[in-house]
């Protein structure tokens, strides 16, 4: 058991550097010249030098790279290149907005997801399973960013349904979690909960029905192997009824892949935030990245990427430790 | 006589029951085939020049003349959204074929000799599939500077590791049968036995995964080029004529709401090719 927790531990830790040596090599060796970016377009032989120095980007690619690493170790992501500002507190700022986007997107689709993965699988081949299997292509094929555009166009702007920008109309709610809706639940400030769940549907809706379908699929597929299984049978032929079977038995051993892939379509929502928060203008690390993109500002655009991964490494983790406590044939085997 | 045209009517309606069925069958092909038309020749869908400015008639809704209306520069819309086409799917085939061309070699020679190759490449798919690819695109993309190019090179660097799982998986297995054991017996190289031997058995799965794969490289293409990574104006690409779009949402409903129908259309195409090439591989096996 501890030797399968410290398996998956130092492979987290692995990914983490892997990613962390990447972005490096992105951002120190691969551009062709980070300071005549830094310098501005006008700037001379001399500024540019001058730029670079005070980034230190005049010094050996190794000196950097532990000057990189011991940075964020400390939580130190650098100076941006556009606002000369420090990038760590920047992005902190923005998290939470994404966090909150991302939480209520990932708990909706999970429910959702394998909810409707189970029905597809129970009324195999009848009219509801053929619905949720137009409704998974078509909600897969969707380009997300077209989506909420569209969304936004049709339901905001034409029928005026919801808010189309933004996280709030009315002043934000005292700062206590970052989540404007548990926030104003918690200081008692009712119609700014109202206000921040209505900002929250469009975006919401949108990265639900791009991930919904991967999790509604692997359901089905995961639960139809299962039914083929003899102790099925056996549970039937003993006289145990359709839910007792579907819910108690299938349900229970099916459900381990979908887990697993849950964690992972985590990641993949806090990607696809990104072009998600650029149309609603949702002031999340997605906006951030973006601006920080318009600019070239390549210690930004990778503290994004490691924030991510970070993001997405610890809850692949979670998943990990989760794991055996469902599932007792893992506990056995580990 | 009268027995001749009995005969001649039953057969020709056995031939228009050979035509459905063979339409039923082949079906999507008819799919592929309109969209490489679109792809290679464009001018045949949409005669209008998908650049030509036209200032007089900007942000024109959709008539006779315009079929999707027109853009902010007086553009024929229905024209960019067909070349756009060329720029979205067709370089997403381009992306897809080249990772699974990489993934297929590195995978294959990697199950063949096992060893330290082995076991790095495992290690290096580890990290590339343990990540959003779509972030890591945008580190990529954006260190290399925007452009098509780059965004080709982003998403190859980000899909191949997949292929190359997928492969070495499959030669593991298949590597152990006898008839690879006869190749070695009389004297076939490893390449030739890769080459002849194994890539006959990998195609149907890999033929099924990169139809799969376009749609995704469509969606994660055009994602880049609405961030500003990928295609640069003025080529009609896509995912950049709807970042276009989004400035004039309030008066262009056209502009916002139609091109995004072709992406959808690629994608939704992809996956039926995928699922239409996936039962043919299972009924030719079974």
């Amino acid at each position: 058991m501890a030797y399968y927790l410290l398996r998956r531990l130092v492979g987290a830790v692995a990914v983490l550097f892997g990613v962390v040596t990447g972005t490096f090599v992105l951002s120190h060796v691969i551009p062709s010249c980070p300071a005549c970016a830094v310098a501005g377009l006008r700037a001379g032989p001399e500024q540019v030098k001058a730029a670079a120095h005070s980034l230190g980007l005049d010094r050996p690619v190794w000196d950097q790279y532990a000057t990189y690493i011991s940075g964020l170790a400390h939580g130190d992501f650098g100076i941006s290149y556009a606002s000369r500002q420090p990038i760590g507190p920047a992005i902190l700022s923005a998290l939470p907005a994404t966090l909150e986007l991302v939480f209520y997107s990932f708990f909706i689709y999970a429910v959702l997801g394998v909810g409707l993965g189970l029905v597809w699988a129970w009324r195999d081949n009848r009219p509801e399973s053929h619905l949720i299997r137009l409704l998974s292509m078509v909600g897969t094929a969707l380009p997300v960013f077209w989506f909420a555009m569209v969304m936004q166009l049709w339901l905001g702007l034409r029928m005026g349904w919801f808010p189309i920008t933004g996280r709030m109309q009315l002043d934000p709610p005292a700062n206590i979690t970052g989540f404007y809706t548990i926030d104003s639940l918690l200081t008692g400030n009712f119609p700014a909960f109202i206000d921040a769940s209505w900002h929250l549907v469009l975006p919401v809706i949108a990265l639900v029905i791009w991930q919904f379908a991967v999790a509604a699929r692997l359901t089905q597929k995961s639960v139809l192997e299962e039914m083929r299984m003899p102790y099925v049978r056996t549970a039937i032929a003993k006289g145990a009824g359709t839910r007792r079977v579907m819910l108690g038995h299938v349900f229970r051993n099916a459900i381990n892949p979908v887990i697993t892939m849950l964690g992972l379509q985590f990641g993949w929502l806090l990607g696809g935030t990104v072009l998600v928060e650029v149309v609603f203008s949702w002031p999340g690390i997605g906006i951030y990245m973006y601006n920080a993109l318009q600019t070239f500002d390549f210690p930004a655009i990778m503290a994004v990427t490691v924030i991510i991964t970070i993001g997405f490494v610890v809850v692949n983790l979670i998943v990990d430790f989760v794991y055996p406590i469902v599932d007792p044939r893992i506990r056995a085997l580990a | 006589m009268i027995a001749d045209t009995t005969q001649g009517t039953r057969v020709s309606a056995e031939r228009r029951v050979n035509a459905v069925e063979v339409a039923s069958r082949w079906w999507p092909l008819g799919l592929i085939a309109i969209w490489l038309v679109i792809i290679v020749v464009p001018g045949l869908v949409a005669p209008q020049d998908p650049l030509a400015l036209n200032l007089q008639s900007t942000l024109a809704p959709p008539s006779a003349q315009h079929l999707f209306g027109t853009d902010q520069a007086g553009r024929d819309l229905w024209a960019r959204c067909v070349w756009g086409v060329r720029y979205s799917l067709g370089v997403s085939i381009l992306i897809v074929v080249g990772a699974a061309t990489i993934g297929t070699i590195i995978g294959g020679v990697a199950g063949l000799f096992r060893g330290p190759i082995d076991a790095l490449l495992m290690r290096t798919t580890d990290v590339f599939l343990a990540f959003p690819y779509l972030i890591l695109a945008i580190a990529i993309a954006s260190a290399v500077g925007p452009g098509l190019t780059t965004v080709v090179v982003a998403l190859t660097a980000v899909w191949w590791p997949g292929y190359a799982r997928m492969v070495r998986g499959q030669v593991l297995a298949l590597k152990e049968l006898p008839f690879v054991e006869g190749a070695r017996a009389a004297g076939t190289s490893t390449l030739m036995i890769l080459l002849r031997h194994l890539l006959p058995h990998l195609l149907p799965q890999l033929s099924a995964r990169v139809s799969m794969d376009v749609g995704y490289a469509v969606l994660a293409l055009t994602g880049l080029s609405f961030l500003g990574l990928g295609a640069q104006p003025p080529t009609p690409e896509l995912g950049a004529i709807i970042a276009e779009a989004h400035s004039h949402l309030l008066v262009a409903w056209w502009f916002t709401t139609l091109p995004g129908l072709f992406v959808l259309a690629a994608v939704l195409s992809s996956m039926v090719v995928s699922d239409w090439l996936e039962t043919r591989n299972k009924s030719s096996f079974a």
